[in-house]
């Protein structure tokens, strides 16, 4: 039997290994609209943290995350190995790539209500990934011990003598026996990745049994929309890599404690902007109110609810609110929040 | 019995005698404590090193060790009281990276040693517009223009990496019936 008999021939054809590799699990039907890209924006962004996973692993071997050390083993890498200096570019750009995806996804569930019964659960548990998408941002831009990194921290303990007994575990007396970003490294190469590879898979459990939130009656299987999304998923390594070897990721001086003079990493702005006009507040608020209205989400909007328009143009006011404060954080000239030098 | 009785007695013997060699080999030296001005160190830079508690009177050579092996600083006399102080021009071609200080004894000994980076200098303008190396103990939000490694083979696997995953791409999502 040829390959292009018909659109639903099996991708291999061989009996004995569709039997022993169990290839039929991929026939069960799925929406024939989700073969459309803002349906296979959270795949995408697994997509992108394979690369991040990867790419994280090889560079492993070349960071030293002792705190006197790890500029310099950053610095290593990038003049003296060719290929991990690429790789490092490759992981920071993905970084961007896998927070801009996972935006878009959440945008386009929202936008459609994917997140009404019987899907609380996918959009919870999607809503746990996003804040874990944050930290790892957060403690791998610490993991570069440059100026950067060094206000970053500052910030973030800050932030954690303001939340109190919460904040404990980002203070540098939790552990005195170990450096506080030498902890965050453990983070970042342990207990994230394994926090996200736990509720991931409880997200991809429940998209498989509640399927996907897509209208319309047709259906195709599972195995017809892979071709889409592994072609995407080409597009967007292809993508990845070229940013990667034009715009290689920079880094600064080694960090100097006490001046205030950089701004964070992009997906970060928007709390940069909320720390300018309120201050340390700020920092706190901007994060918990974006997270407690997403929370809120599938409580508010139910489909005989009165508060369900008022939800859609809540989110979208906040969407759209982030934007422009990640624009205005990218333009203001940097501001002291700390009331460190500048 | 007894043939081994005084075998144990002098293999005992031989051990405490090797022991005592090595106790008066290792208390050859003082333990000393090096203090340099700042951990991180620049290449080109020069950078003030401090030491205590060394032996009297001593002559103690210095010198980073890292993945490249040893490079050598200017070596050091301790005084009286076992004490120096130097200034030490790190050299300008020292590859940036994680490195150790250490002080070796006259005899080879390593005496002491203590973690250390070396980062590469950034230059900077004064105000004439003359380009200058800076200090890394300056806060500064202006990226690094670092010389990156980049080798042939590397940048090669990578447009491949790009013009193979362009042409999948774009061939899974123009031919979606073909699957």
């Amino acid at each position: 039997m040829s390959l292009e008999d018909t659109p639903d021939t099996p991708l291999i054809e061989t009996r004995g290994i569709r039997e022993r590799l169990a290839l039929d699990a991929l026939e069960y039907p799925v929406p024939a609209r989700a073969n459309r890209l803002d349906f296979m924006l959270g795949a995408l962004t697994f997509a992108a943290l394979v690369v991040l996973l990867l790419s994280g692993v090889v560079l492993t071997q070349f960071y030293n995350p002792d705190p006197l050390a790890a500029h310099g083993s950053i610095l290593y890498l990038i003049t003296n190995q060719p290929a991990v200096g690429i790789l490092r570019d490759v992981h920071v750009w993905a970084s961007s790539a896998a927070v801009v995806l996972v935006f878009a996804h959440l945008a386009a569930v929202f936008w459609r209500r994917g997140f009404r019964r019987p899907r609380e659960g996918l959009w919870w548990s999607g809503v746990l990934l996003l804040a874990i998408i944050f930290g790892l941002a957060f403690t791998g831009t610490v993991l570069r011990a440059d100026q950067e990194a060094i206000e970053a921290l500052a910030h973030a303990m800050a932030g954690a003598k303001t939340a109190g007994p919460l904040g404990a575990p980002l203070l540098p007396g939790f552990t005195p026996s170990s450096p506080l970003p030498t902890r965050l490294y453990g983070l970042h190469v342990s207990a994230l990745p394994l926090a996200l590879l736990g509720i991931l898979a409880l997200h991809l459990w429940l998209i498989r049994h509640l399927g996907v939130s897509a209208t319309g009656e047709a259906r195709e299987p599972f195995r017809t929309h892979l071709r889409p999304l592994t072609g995407f998923t080409f597009l967007l390594v292809a993508l990845i890599t070229t940013l990667a070897l034009v715009f290689p990721a920079s880094l600064l001086a080694p960090g100097v404690s006490g001046y205030e003079i950089t701004k964070p990493f992009w997906p970060f702005l928007w709390i940069y902007a909320a720390e300018n006009l309120f201050g340390m507040t700020g920092m706190l608020v901007a994060p918990g109110i974006l997270f407690g209205f997403l929370a809120l989400v599938p409580v508010t909007d139910r489909r005989d609810g009165r508060w369900a328009t008022i939800t859609r143009v809540l989110g979208a006011v906040l969407f759209v609110l982030m934007i422009v404060a990640i624009l205005y954080a990218a333009i203001a000239p940097p501001q002291s929040h700390l009331g460190m030098e500048m | 019995m007894r043939l081994a009785s005084t075998r144990c007695k002098r293999l005992a013997a031989a051990v405490l005698i090797l022991s005592l060699g090595a106790a008066s080999s290792a208390a050859a030296h003082d333990e000393g404590v090096l203090k340099p001005a700042t951990r991180r160190f620049a290449a080109g830079d020069s950078v003030s090193i401090a030491g205590e508690k060394f032996t009297p009177a001593s002559t103690l050579e210095l010198f980073l060790v890292g993945v490249g092996g040893r490079i050598p600083l200017p070596g050091v006399t301790t005084d009286a009281r076992g004490g120096f102080s130097t200034t030490v021009l790190v050299p300008a071609d020292v590859t940036p990276g994680a490195y150790r200080l250490v002080a070796v004894a006259d005899d080879g000994d390593e005496v002491t040693g203590l973690d250390v980076s070396v980062a590469e200098s950034a230059p900077t303008r004064d105000a004439a517009g003359h380009v200058e190396r800076g200090h890394t103990d300056e806060a500064s939000d202006v990226p690094l223009k670092l010389v990156r490694a980049r080798s042939s083979m590397a940048t090669g696997a990578s447009v491949a990496l790009i013009a193979i995953s362009v042409v999948f791409g774009l061939g899974l999502l123009r031919f979606p019936a073909r699957l």
